[in-house]
């Protein structure tokens, strides 16, 4: 049942088993799972059913950049738009980019610091398979025999193996049109869908909007009494819970947590809530790959382009191979390319003229002597490109100049200065406001140039092309020029078997209040370089299963 | 008079087979030559504007060039495609074991610093 808060008939305080804060990935898979088990589970979402600008301004708070008010910090994160409240969270506008963190990801790494997970991937593996229902992924897409299955090969470059590997990354959703139609619809899964279509058999089970959770009060700090929810409009009510899950998301959680309890905030015994902030460091603009021809960049943007996979569509990129990163100190690291179109090329042309021709713009039709004895010249490449777009689940090959882009993305190192903590400032529901302070490594800002020497050494061994760096890069780097984070917040409640060095254990419940846990980004202790919701969409069934099971 | 005809015969046939010897080698010359030539306008090197770059990158990888260009007199090619094959591998022998260096912003390979040399100096 969904419920408007302040249409909540009695003045009585909300009561339950297990209250969900957040409507977000997590939320919803948890309330998904949980519904028709033995709880009564109720679900907080701070937002409305659809997303509306007064909620976003909740998001409001200050950055910093290695504690400075830097001038580009705006450009670096914009925590408050990337972040949506309203049922479904952030999925309401996310990329869908879905692939499984990697067994050096959970692996304790001797040249990062704070790094290893208290569970492997293989704990997790089982949960990333059942998380596809949620996804919308086939039960088969990280079986590596996919590449030949579907007549692909996942080193078409001839890439030194010892050192890189092609991955899949899927996009969340199984497609319903073609490729082509998909890519410009922007169709990831919003997981709204699973909230507006939830029928519990019991109608204790309520999923709430416009109900924020303020803050969570205990009076000995080791178990929570109830929580403070407030709607815009102020309606205030206390939620009772046996168990409280907080799954608002890697700035959220942390918020709360030290909005709530006596002094330090809740959970907060070892000032570790909203340390160890975890971004994703990333750029397009430091370095390009200049191909020694136009045939081999064609070749490698369509390799790495997006592609028709069973029912999914997946945009395979480059990582680089465990062994690699642990003899050469690397930050785990993806690698994504994009081409520019070679407007030139008979078979670009040809296109144009048939996109013009198709939709009747006769008028911008212009062709010239040159341009249509190039298009008779090519004629077979042209017919084998038409047919290829139709035969081969790659789709068709658009020629391209020697020039691609590189798109970096990387893990962030550990470090306790990263962090978020209380602004004085108020919002509207009289919570602190957060600050931001993003802090990076040396490590972190010396990976990009590494990444650049492995990759003009793979890309000219195999005689790919050359690695150009931006002018100035490690200034800009320094900077924060050209080199941001993503919406990927992790690590402001980290995992951990020691309470010294985390605030959840294992099993996501945290180490000093008996009745509280956190299913979010926030728990990661290291953040990969990929996109996390799948990850925690596998965490929230590990832990529902866990509820279940306890 | 024999003998000085003799000896203007052995002359001309001594002076012709030192101009087919000549001949022969300044093709050979000229025609590896040109398979650097040609090889130097497919690759794709940076265009350091700076001369005093390629002075400095002549003096850093000095040994390497002149061990470049002494591999390269030791080697007789029999076609281009020989040549290109040749180079391209120990280009990517470079880039295999790292000896990478950057020339204006891009990442090069030592014996690609010995080629942009050969090119520009």
């Amino acid at each position: 049942m969904i419920i408007d808060f302040k249409k909540l008939q009695n003045t009585q305080n909300i009561k339950c088993d297990i209250c969900i804060v957040g409507a977000g990935a997590a939320g919803s898979i948890l309330f998904d799972k949980l519904t028709d088990s033995k709880f009564n589970v109720v679900l907080l979402e701070s937002g409305l059913v659809d997303v509306e600008d007064d909620y976003q301004e909740l998001n409001k708070g200050e950055i910093l950049l290695q504690g400075q008010n830097n001038k580009n910090k705006n450009e670096v994160i914009d925590y408050v738009n990337f972040r949506l409240r309203g049922l479904g969270g952030t999925t309401n506008h996310w990329g869908g980019g879905c692939s499984p963190f990697h067994e050096i990801d959970f692996l304790k790494r001797d040249w990062i610091k704070k790094s290893g997970w208290p569970i492997k991937l293989n704990d997790l593996n089982p949960y990333y398979k059942k998380a596809n229902m949620y996804f919308e992924l086939s039960t088969d897409v990280w079986d590596e025999k996919i590449w030949n299955d579907i007549g692909l090969q996942s080193n078409l470059l001839n890439l030194n193996e010892d050192k890189v590997k092609t991955l899949l990354r899927y996009r969340s959703g199984f497609l319903k049109k073609s490729i082509s139609k998909a890519i410009r619809d922007w169709s990831a899964v919003n997981f709204k869908k699973y909230l507006l279509s939830s029928k519990s058999k019991n109608s204790e089970n309520r999923i709430i909007y416009d109900a924020t959770l303020t803050k969570l009060i205990s009076e000995n700090n080791k178990f929570i009494d109830y929580g403070v929810v407030k709607s815009l409009n102020g309606i205030e009510k206390k939620i009772f819970a046996k168990k409280f899950i907080l799954c608002s998301g890697g700035y959220e959680v942390a918020r709360i947590l030290l909005n709530s309890g006596k002094n330090n905030g809740l959970a907060n015994d070892n000032d570790l809530v909203g340390r160890y902030y975890l971004g994703h460091p990333n750029t397009t603009d430091f370095m390009k790959l200049i191909c020694n021809t136009k045939e081999i960049a064609s070749k490698l943007i369509w390799n790495f382009g997006w592609h028709k996979i069973g029912e999914n569509q997946s945009m395979p990129h480059l990582g680089f191979k465990k062994k690699f990163q642990e003899e050469h100190y690397l930050l785990n690291t993806g690698i994504w390319f994009g081409g520019h179109e070679d407007k030139n090329h008979p078979i670009y042309i040809a296109k144009q003229l048939r996109r013009d021709l198709l939709n009747k713009n006769f008028k911008n039709i212009n062709l010239s002597t040159k341009e249509f004895l190039s298009i008779l010249k090519n004629i077979d490449e042209i017919l084998l490109n038409i047919k290829r777009g139709y035969t081969n689940p790659r789709g068709v090959k658009n020629p391209v100049k020697e020039e691609v882009d590189i798109f970096y993305m990387a893990e962030q190192v550990p470090n306790k200065d990263s962090r978020i903590y209380l602004s004085k400032e108020k919002d509207m529901l009289g919570m602190n406001k957060i600050v931001l302070d993003w802090h990076l490594t040396e490590m972190d800002r010396e990976n990009p140039l590494k990444i650049a020497k492995h990759l003009a050494s793979t890309f000219g061994e195999a005689n790919v092309g050359k690695i150009v760096l931006d002018d100035n890069l490690q200034e800009k780097i320094n900077n924060f020029e050209n080199f941001g984070d993503t919406g990927h917040p992790s690590g402001t409640t980290r995992m951990s078997d020691s309470k010294d060095d985390g605030v959840v254990n294992k099993n996501l419940k945290s180490h000093f209040v008996d009745n509280l846990y956190v299913c979010s980004s926030s728990v990661f202790p290291t953040s990969s370089y990929t996109s996390p919701t799948y990850s925690i969409g596998a965490l929230a069934i590990r832990l529902a299963e866990h509820l279940i099971e306890i | 008079m024999k003998i000085i005809k003799r000896r203007k015969f052995i002359k001309n046939i001594l002076y012709s087979f030192l101009v087919l010897v000549g001949f022969f080698n300044f093709k050979r010359i000229t025609k590896e030559n040109s398979y650097l030539e040609n090889f130097l306008k497919k690759i794709n090197l940076p265009n350091p504007k700076n001369k005093n770059l390629i002075k400095a990158l002549y003096n850093f990888n000095y040994e390497n060039y002149i061990k470049f260009i002494s591999d390269y007199k030791n080697s007789k090619f029999k076609s281009p495609d020989e040549f290109s094959s040749w180079l391209y591998k120990k280009i990517a022998e470079d880039y295999k074991k790292n000896k990478i260096i950057i020339v204006e912003n891009t990442f090069v390979s030592e014996t690609e610093i010995s080629l942009l040399i050969i090119k520009y100096i």
